[in-house]
Parts: structure tokens; C-alpha cells; sequence
């Protein structure tokens, strides 16, 4: 049998940075993954779209293959219409009281359906961490280059008009509290053909998902992969699966929050004993920008997030609020299709001027505006992964600070040049957004169920916990990019 | 030398607990049992003398009235964190409780939501409990249990369908040890610390009964009803087994609490009746 230097359970974001750090220091890998991969004929029908320019598709047939744009909060984005990214509570062995966590068991894992956006936690945000910014500066740094952050995707039309009255406004915006900023995104650009599907799939593979990252991997010599494989626990120095067994002398965990919180918990026994798991806050809601614009349905655009809005005002919450705005998408057209009905077709006029202003805007919030939920054990009867149940903490909190910021939003309208349509947000369950962890937090000197600063549990020696299970708290901007740099950062300083 | 950390409520369920779980964890535990330091009574120098942290688990539950519970357990709290602060005591903890949640509106939890303000006044850290069950049955639990064991047909209020969270006494003097540790200021909120998982009160007697071997049957009364009847009973001098304000706080519980706090600086909690009450003969397995 070929042997190991360690083993990588999981191929999101935090497993494919942990083993490429691994791989770069030269220890030879193991990754193991449930690894579920889009149905065939999907993705047959994404690479017959990807083998031509935009301009020699069938008229519909990349919406054909996209399906409808709807958000569902049990499975927020289809891939190709697909919605094999996440998988179902039976599957998952989740049951949900009050929450919204999602798992994945796809090759790629959540990245499969991300919105790409990366801005770094400000250093402000890492009182309680067993460390600052500037430990984990590199790895930003770092991961930004492997995933080819930019802020030159071209804006939408809608998005341009905004990033410019909010410049105008810069001074009124800043004594608000706000900041507004191109929206900074893992897309390649060489790759982007502006055709406006990032959100139902992009068949050039334009936005970045571990899978991309995985695949290089795979030319590596030292690298392995194994899929069909799902970890229940690690005992005496093995990772147990489901009739398999496999060993090295380090163990990384980058399932997911939940599932690698599961795996340590099951590992460690703790049946039965309620165990802690942050959130951020997170809601949706629509924004009407105020001023004409051209027809989007016209435009050639990217649907990713085009504005990073940031807001620091202690009355709001003591913690920066990271807000991302969206223009036109199908996501859109449904929605506004959807409340005007066969009137749209009669009123085409007022149909274009909605679609042109009708925007979105996505908050999340840092978790401590969120309270805690928190999962129990219970051991599965057939030997597999336990069962996790998952309760809500008390609402009222996350609601409160929610308004807070909605109401922060519709007071600047002025300098945001838009509305918010506070009234129809759609405030998130606790685990909305995906953005959680924090059940085995890094701690300077860990007690209990806290890790050290490089994720390892004293009852679990050799294994680092790599992804969201980890972090101390939660900070609003964006949860995968510091996810990917703290992942990097434990994989490095481990074999160090 | 060990570090001093002095114990109000001594004798009692709670303190006594968080003696023992003292000495379990290499500190030294000065108790102050009712002897050495009643509530709203001047605070003895020697009690305090000396001592690094405080741990304040006394509660009078004999003052009856709202203003008689505010002065004994309100303003003598707050007498005895600025007595501690005096004597240069570093840390304090003082042990609230889930009813201080502003839901609750019973006397007993705004005194101790006013003692709370107090000790954060004095830079300490305010934490608060569930229920606190442990067997042999004691305290307030050890009523509700007697209950359960003894009468025929026990009456619950509006249904009996409100959420009491509990706490093992050791869980809990575990979880305060700790607290000596955590720092006020990372919290936003008095940290809840018993078991997330709330339990119907109908439930807790049900359980309770199936313990001694009883199939209890429960009779509703209605709150509002039970509430004045017992408010008569208090005007007309007449001291009921059960309080109107501690009824008042039973109707409104809060429906969710967040351990998560306390479960992220390392408290752990076991489930009321839970695994290793079997396993330790405590329930009929």
C-alpha cells in the first residue's frame, strides 16, 4: 500500500488550499472526498457550450440548460440546474430546528456554488483569534494569486451609474459609516465572456471552485484522490470510513464546518452533548436604484456581486457589516416577471425600467450579532456518521441587528442612489449564506472542545482542523477567502 | 500559595457544588456560608480578605414582596460586589439566572437582572443557570421532584408546555470554575449556561415521576386563575407553598437560550436524566 505523509478529508476551498500548501512543502497527499460530480448530461451539455463562443449558441439553449432562476433557501443555486452541490437531510444526517446549514457532498464542495467575492477580515476583526492580521496576510496574499482575484470585471451598466454617485458621495457616504468599492472577485477574466449565467452555472468555468484547483492538483506527483469516500471518525490514528480505513501521520479536516465538526465530535464521543456553532447574520433584499439606465437584457455583464459596500458605525452594530450588491441577473427577471405578471407583457416600458433598477443587496453580519446555534450527537444505529441536530439560538438578536442595518441603508439612500426595500428583505435562518463554524475555535491556550492555533484538538493528536470548524469568530466579509488563508496558513506552519 | 476564591451561598446546593469543584481544580475555596455572610446584611472585612476572585451564589429566598426581594438580594448584592472590589478582589462572578431575562418580568429575575447591572458596574461577569438538578434531589428542584413523588394528580399551568432549561449542579459549579477565567467584556449578553435543549415542564414532572416508578397524570390550571388565587392568599397574610411571583416567573420562560458562549469557553452539559444516569443506576435503565 502507497503510503502517505497526510491525509486531506474534503476538497472545498479549505481541503484543495491545505493539500497544495502540503504538496508545495513536499509531503506526499491523500485526499479523500465523497466527491459527487455534476450528472453527465449536464455537464455534457455545459462543455458543448463552452466548446463555442457565445455568439454561435442556439438561441436558448443556455437558458435551457440553466433552468429556472429562482432562489430556494434549501438549495440557494442550481449548476446547469442542477442542484447536486448539496446534499439532503436524509443524506446529510441533518436534522434542522430553526436552521439553515447546508452540506455538500460535491467534488469541489460549496465552491461549487460560490459568489466568488474575497475581501480579508480587517485587522480590527481578529481580537479573540490567537493571532493578527499579519499572520495571516501571506496567505491572503497567496490565495488571492492561486484563485485570480480581480477588480477589473466589467461592471454592469447599472453597476458603473452606482460605483459613480457612490464616488461623488464618498465624504457624505464615509460620515454614515459606508464605504462602497468594485466588488473584488475570483473570476478569470481571460476566461469571462460576459454572458451573464455566473450565478446557474458558467459553462467557461470562469468563477473559481476548488474543482479547477483540484485538477492541478491531480498532474502533482505526491497527490492522490480518492472519491466515494465518507469519514465518520478517526480512531487510534486511522480515518475510519464507511468499511474502509486509511492512515498517515497527519490528518488534515476540511469537510465543511459541519461535517468536520461532526467528524471531531464523533471522534472525541461527545454524544449527546450540545456543542456550539457561529453564524453570521445574513439577509436579501431587493434595491431599487433611483435614475435610468440601459436595457440590461441587452447588456453582455457578469451576475456575480458588483459592489462591496462596507458599514462601521458602532450604533449599527460593533462589528463591520459586509454588504455585496447585485445588478440584473435571470435571478432578477424571474423575480420581477414574477410580481408583474402578464401585466409586463402589456407595459414593456415599465418592465425595462424595473429590470434596469431593480437590484439586490446581500448583508451579512459578523456572529456575534447571531447568537449561537448548536448541534447534539447521536450515534447512528448502522455504524455510519452520527446523526447531527442542529437548534437556533433566539431570534430576536440577528433580527434586531438586521433592521438595524436596513435602516442604515434606507438613510443613505441619498449618497447609495437606491432604496432598499426593507419591507420585502427575506431575513436568513441561522446557517443562511453557508458562512458558519466555530464549534472547536482557536484559542492561545485552548480548553475544552478549543483548538490551538493550529486547529488541533488535545484529544485528536496529528489532526488539524483546516476549514470554518476552527475560527474563533466569524466575521462578516467574506467567510471563504479567510477560510482558504487560514487553511493555508495551518497546512504550512504544520510541517513546517 | 493556592489562589483564594471565596463562595457566597455556601451551604447552599450551588455553592456548595462549586466548593468542591474548587477543590477539584487546585484552587483554595473560602466558604461563606449563611454564618459568615448574609445578603443585605454588612459585609464582614475578613470574609474578603485576601481572596482574588468571588463567586457569588447566594440568593434570599425567604424576602417575600418586590421590594423586599429588590433590598435583600438586589442592593445587597450590589453591597457585597463593591465590598469585594474594596478588598481588592480581582475577578467577580455572580450567579444569575435564565428568569433574568427580561421576558420573564417576575421579581426574582429583575433583582437579579438589577444585580447583574451591579456586578458589571464593578467590572465582574454576570452568568446565568437553568434549573440545577443533581440527585440526591435539592434546592428548587428538590421540591419539584418531592412534588412528583407524592401527589396523585399534579397540576400544571396553562398546559405545562413551558420551556425550562436545566443544569447538573456539577455541570454548573464546573462551568462557573471556568468562568473565573472568561473575560466580561467578550461577552454581550450574561452567558446562559445549562443545556440548550429546553424541556416542557409537564415533561420535567413526568420524568421526574417515571424516576420513582409513578405515571403521573397532570391536571391544567389555568395561569392567569392559579396566579390571582395565590395573590389572595398573599394579601390576606397567608404564606402559599408556592410563591405567586415564583408562578409568574414559571408562565414566562424564555423559549430559546444560547449556551453557545459557555460552551465555547469549555462549559459542557450533560441532558436532563440523561445517558450516565442510567449508566450510575440513577434512573431505572
Amino acid at each position: 500500500m502507497e503510503s502517505h505523509d497526510a491525509v486531506v478529508i474534503g476538497s472545498g476551498p479549505a481541503g484543495a488550499v491545505a493539500a497544495r500548501a502540503l504538496l508545495d512543502a513536499g509531503a506526499k497527499v491523500l485526499m479523500l472526498d465523497v466527491g459527487r460530480t455534476l450528472e453527465p448530461e449536464r455537464a455534457a451539455a455545459a462543455a458543448r457550450l463552452a466548446a463555442r463562443e457565445p455568439e454561435q449558441w442556439a438561441p436558448g439553449e443556455a437558458a435551457a440548460l440553466a433552468g429556472e432562476a429562482r432562489t430556494d433557501a434549501k438549495r440557494p443555486k442550481l449548476v446547469f440546474g442542477s442542484d447536486y452541490a448539496y446534499a439532503g437531510p436524509r443524506e446529510a444526517r441533518v436534522v434542522q430546528d430553526g436552521t439553515n446549514v447546508l452540506v455538500s457532498h460535491a467534488r469541489g464542495g460549496l465552491s461549487t456554488v460560490w459568489g466568488a467575492a474575497l475581501a480579508p477580515n480587517p485587522a480590527a476583526e481578529f481580537d479573540g483569534w490567537p493571532f493578527g492580521r499579519e499572520a495571516l496576510e501571506p496567505h491572503y496574499d497567496a490565495v488571492a494569486a492561486l484563485v485570480g482575484a480581480t477588480t477589473q470585471a466589467r461592471p454592469s451598466d447599472r453597476a458603473r451609474r452606482l460605483l459613480s454617485r457612490h464616488k461623488e458621495s464618498a465624504a457624505a457616504l464615509a460620515g454614515r459609516g459606508f464605504t462602497s468599492e468594485p466588488a473584488r472577485l475570483a473570476l478569470d477574466l481571460e476566461r469571462c465572456r460576459n454572458v451573464g449565467l455566473c450565478l446557474t452555472g458558467c459553462p467557461y468555468g470562469a468563477v473559481w471552485s476548488s474543482e479547477r484547483l483540484l485538477d492541478s492538483l491531480k498532474s502533482r506527483p505526491g497527490f492522490a484522490y480518492e472519491a466515494g469516500v465518507r469519514v465518520r471518525r478517526l480512531k487510534d490514528g486511522a480515518v475510519e470510513a464507511e468499511g474502509r480505513s486509511f492512515r498517515a501521520p497527519k490528518v488534515y479536516l476540511a469537510a465543511g464546518a459541519l461535517a468536520s465538526a461532526r467528524i471531531a465530535a464523533e471522534s472525541l464521543g461527545l454524544y449527546d452533548k450540545p456543542l456550539p456553532m457561529l453564524y453570521q447574520p445574513y439577509f436579501l433584499a431587493p434595491f431599487l436604484a433611483t435614475g435610468g439606465g440601459g436595457d440590461p437584457e441587452a447588456e453582455r455583464l457578469h451576475t456575480l456581486a458588483q459592489v462591496f459596500l462596507g458599514l462601521s458605525d458602532p450604533a449599527v452594530s460593533k462589528r463591520r457589516v459586509h454588504l455585496q450588491l447585485y445588478t440584473y441577473s435571470a435571478h432578477i427577471r424571474t423575480a420581477v416577471d414574477d410580481a408583474l405578471g402578464p401585466l409586463g407583457r402589456l407595459v414593456p416600458g415599465a418592465r425595462r425600467a424595473l429590470l434596469s433598477r431593480l437590484c439586490a443587496v446581500q448583508g451579512y453580519l459578523h456572529s456575534e450579532e447571531g447568537g449561537t446555534l448548536w448541534m447534539t450527537l447521536r450515534a447512528a444505529a448502522d455504524g455510519g456518521p452520527a446523526e447531527v441536530r442542529l437548534t437556533a439560538p433566539p431570534a430576536g438578536k440577528r433580527k434586531a441587528a438586521v433592521q438595524r442595518v436596513l435602516r442604515a441603508l434606507l438613510a443613505a439612500r441619498r449618497e447609495l442612489g437606491g432604496v432598499v426595500l426593507s419591507p420585502l428583505a427575506r431575513h436568513g435562518l441561522p446557517g443562511d449564506g453557508s458562512h458558519v463554524g466555530g464549534t472547536f475555535p482557536m484559542a492561545a491556550r485552548p480548553v475544552g472542545p478549543q483548538t490551538d492555533a493550529l486547529g488541533r484538538l488535545a484529544g485528536l493528536p496529528g489532526v488539524h482542523l483546516v476549514d470554518g470548524a476552527c475560527l474563533p469568530s466569524i466575521p462578516a466579509t467574506t467567510f471563504t477567502f479567510t477560510v482558504m488563508a487560514n487553511a493555508r496558513r495551518i497546512a504550512a506552519e504544520s510541517v513546517r | 500559595m493556592k489562589p483564594v476564591v471565596a463562595v457566597t451561598g455556601a451551604g447552599g446546593l450551588v455553592g456548595g457544588e462549586v466548593v468542591r469543584a474548587l477543590e477539584r481544580s487546585g484552587l483554595e475555596p473560602r466558604a461563606l456560608g449563611r454564618t459568615r455572610f448574609r445578603l443585605g446584611e454588612p459585609v464582614g472585612e475578613a470574609a474578603l480578605a485576601g481572596a482574588t476572585a468571588l463567586i457569588h451564589c447566594a440568593w434570599d429566598f425567604s424576602a417575600v414582596g418586590r421590594d423586599d426581594v429588590m433590598r435583600v438580594n438586589a442592593d445587597g448584592s450590589a453591597a457585597l460586589f463593591k465590598a469585594a472590589r474594596r478588598a481588592g478582589v480581582a475577578q467577580l462572578v455572580f450567579v444569575s439566572s435564565v428568569s433574568a431575562d427580561p421576558a420573564c418580568a417576575s421579581d426574582y429575575g429583575d433583582a437579579k437582572r438589577a444585580a447583574e447591572a451591579a456586578c458589571a458596574a464593578e467590572g465582574g461577569l454576570s452568568v446565568r443557570p437553568g434549573l440545577v438538578w443533581r440527585f440526591p434531589p435539592a434546592g428548587l428542584f428538590g421540591a419539584l421532584e418531592k412534588l412528583a413523588g407524592a401527589l396523585p394528580v399534579l397540576p400544571v399551568f396553562d398546559g405545562g408546555r413551558q420551556p425550562f432549561f436545566t443544569v447538573h449542579a456539577e455541570d454548573l459549579a464546573d462551568a462557573l470554575v471556568r468562568a473565573l477565567d472568561w473575560k466580561a467584556a467578550s461577552f454581550s449578553e450574561p452567558p446562559a449556561l445549562a443545556h440548550p435543549e429546553p424541556l416542557e415542564f409537564r415533561d420535567l414532572l413526568k420524568r421526574l415521576a417515571a424516576r420513582r416508578g409513578r405515571t403521573l397524570a397532570t391536571v391544567s390550571v389555568p395561569g392567569g386563575l392559579a396566579y390571582a388565587g395565590l395573590r389572595a392568599l398573599e394579601a390576606v397574610g397567608l404564606t402559599p407553598p408556592f410563591r405567586s411571583d415564583s408562578l409568574k416567573g414559571l408562565l414566562r420562560t424564555p423559549g430559546r437560550i444560547d449556551a453557545g458562549p459557555a460552551l465555547r469557553g469549555g462549559a459542557s452539559f450533560r441532558p436532563f436524566l440523561g445517558e450516565r444516569d442510567r449508566e450510575n443506576g440513577i434512573i431505572a435503565p
